[in-house]
């Protein structure tokens, strides 16, 4: 944190609204593009962040200043996303698919549909709206980890502070979300060819 | 390395984050299996496709609602504090009020001072009070004390602070803790329980001697005390003992002046006292007359008590 911060710390810490504003300027963008992906939506986004923010700025007391000051907020804005999520009853469990990170042996049969990716298929914005649609459908903390790794680009050990779980656990969690988000690709891709 | 392995490994691979050798095996595999380079081809385009979702912007008005909602949290919390310091407040303005009573009573009432003055009146080294459960007060100068009513208590000197409570809990037993705090001053821990008898909803009695500190609180206080006590960051240890007052009869009096007998002021005392009244007093000698004996087996001891050692 830099001494800027660190006073803006201490006087918002004090109750000061102006000086809490002023610290999280720079992380407001980020931590609602977060909270957006998570809820799929616009106005849930936006009460979901404030509820958060307000629950940072009671909380500040609480920030242990030997931990970083971005991944305790952004830790608080997916736990809060993720309450909202569960209130809203849209915690979708990926099921029926295989779980490759156990039941591999020998070659893959598992792979539903075997369609060739065109190239560059990630510019094309029909992909990406299915994509986002996909995304939608994974479980909460499979939705979670793929947001903060691939959507916002936090490396594995900013990703394991703000989830409070270890490097080993991100690993593993990040494969099997990307499988099962590919799956659900390819299911509703081949739902729309039929 | 086979499909299950490669499997394993894809995701890292694809963030760039196997080590040199894992990274040859992986692409040494896919060159030769179509279903692993077909898999890494589709996770690739996922990946590369969610990275360059566009970022969007904060919606028009958000800060402003926010600041709304911060501005409430905030006179919400005040709102909070100014009921605290109105219990706080109200509860030093009684003890203002009683201080100022006991003081008006003093003169009408205590034959002790016809003894000993107050400059000279027993204080210090004493650890219990003599209290009646009336409006009348204790004989002792260093502290006054009341039960049923509200409290009424007031400050004599440095060394001895708080209100005096005594229960009507029909307990016939009491606890009594010692408690060691090593490294700090007497002045600092006496600090730290001050500032939690003045919030308390019980009771408490607080005297400072030489080397110790003496709590006392109706056993019904005893327990939210206690843990309001050991967790003092310099506890460095403490037992409790549960005292049955049913077998115990345990008297005190004041340490008497050097020109005034034990004697002397016990029967000022007893002249005080209301026999319908709860008394408290520690025998020391066994002289004091039945009818004050008969009045301490209706109403035994009540208070509960946490010495505490402080060593520097």
């Amino acid at each position: 944190m830099s001494s800027e911060e660190k006073l803006l710390l201490k006087k918002a810490i004090k109750g000061d609204i102006e000086s809490f504003e002023r610290l999280i300027e720079k992380y407001q963008v980020k931590a609602y593009n977060i909270a957006l992906r998570m809820m799929g939506n616009e106005e849930d986004a936006k009460d979901t962040l404030q509820d958060a923010w307000i629950k940072i700025y009671k909380s500040l007391k609480k920030f242990r200043q030997d931990s970083s000051f971005y991944t305790w907020i952004y830790r608080i804005v997916t736990n809060t996303c993720h309450d909202a999520l569960k209130k809203r009853n849209r915690i979708n469990q990926v099921t029926s698919l295989t779980d490759y990170s156990n039941s591999f042996e020998g070659e893959i049969n598992d792979i539903k549909d075997e369609v060739h990716i065109p190239e560059r298929i990630f510019e094309n914005k029909e992909y990406t709206q299915l994509l986002l649609e996909s995304l939608d459908k994974l479980s909460t903390d499979h939705k979670q980890i793929i947001i903060l790794r691939d959507v916002q680009g936090f490396s594995y050990e900013e990703i394991s502070q703000i989830m409070a779980c270890s490097e080993g656990t991100v690993k593993s969690r990040l494969s099997r979300a990307r499988i099962k988000l590919k799956e659900i690709i390819s299911q509703d891709r081949s739902m729309e060819q039929i | 390395m086979n499909c299950a392995d490669i499997q394993e490994k894809m995701s890292l691979y694809i963030d760039d984050l196997l080590d040199a050798h894992d990274k040859q095996l992986v692409e040494e595999h896919l060159l030769q299996c179509k279903s692993c380079s077909l898999e890494y081809e589709t996770l690739m385009a996922n990946t590369e496709a969610l990275k360059r979702i566009p970022e969007v912007p904060l919606p028009t008005g958000f800060k402003e609602e926010l600041h709304t909602k911060l501005v409430a949290e905030q006179k919400k919390k005040k709102s909070k504090d100014w009921r605290s310091y109105t219990v706080i407040a109200a509860a030093v303005l009684i003890m203002v009020v009683s201080a100022l009573q006991n003081q008006f009573f003093d003169h009408k009432n205590l034959t002790v001072d016809e003894a000993a003055s107050e400059e000279e009146a027993p204080r210090t080294g004493s650890k219990w009070t003599l209290a009646n459960d009336s409006q009348e007060k204790s004989m002792n100068n260093s502290a006054m004390f009341s039960v049923e009513s509200a409290p009424e208590s007031i400050e004599m000197d440095s060394m001895t602070e708080g209100i005096a409570m005594l229960s009507d809990d029909n307990a016939f037993e009491t606890y009594e803790a010692q408690v060691t705090i090593k490294g700090d001053t007497l002045e600092s821990a006496a600090a730290y329980f001050r500032e939690y008898i003045i919030i308390s909803s019980y009771y408490i009695t607080m005297k400072v001697n030489e080397d110790e500190i003496l709590l006392e609180v109706s056993p019904g206080g005893f327990d939210l005390l206690l843990d309001h006590v050991t967790a003092y960051s310099k506890v460095d240890s403490y037992n409790v003992n549960v005292i049955s007052l049913t077998e115990q009869f345990d008297y005190t009096a004041s340490e008497p002046d050097e020109d005034v007998s034990l004697k002397a002021i016990e029967d000022a005392n007893i002249k005080g006292m209301n026999r319908n009244d709860s008394a408290e007093m520690q025998q020391e000698s066994g002289d004091l007359p039945e009818e004050v004996i008969e009045d301490y087996i209706e109403q035994p001891i009540r208070n509960a008590t946490i010495i505490i050692e402080v060593i520097e």
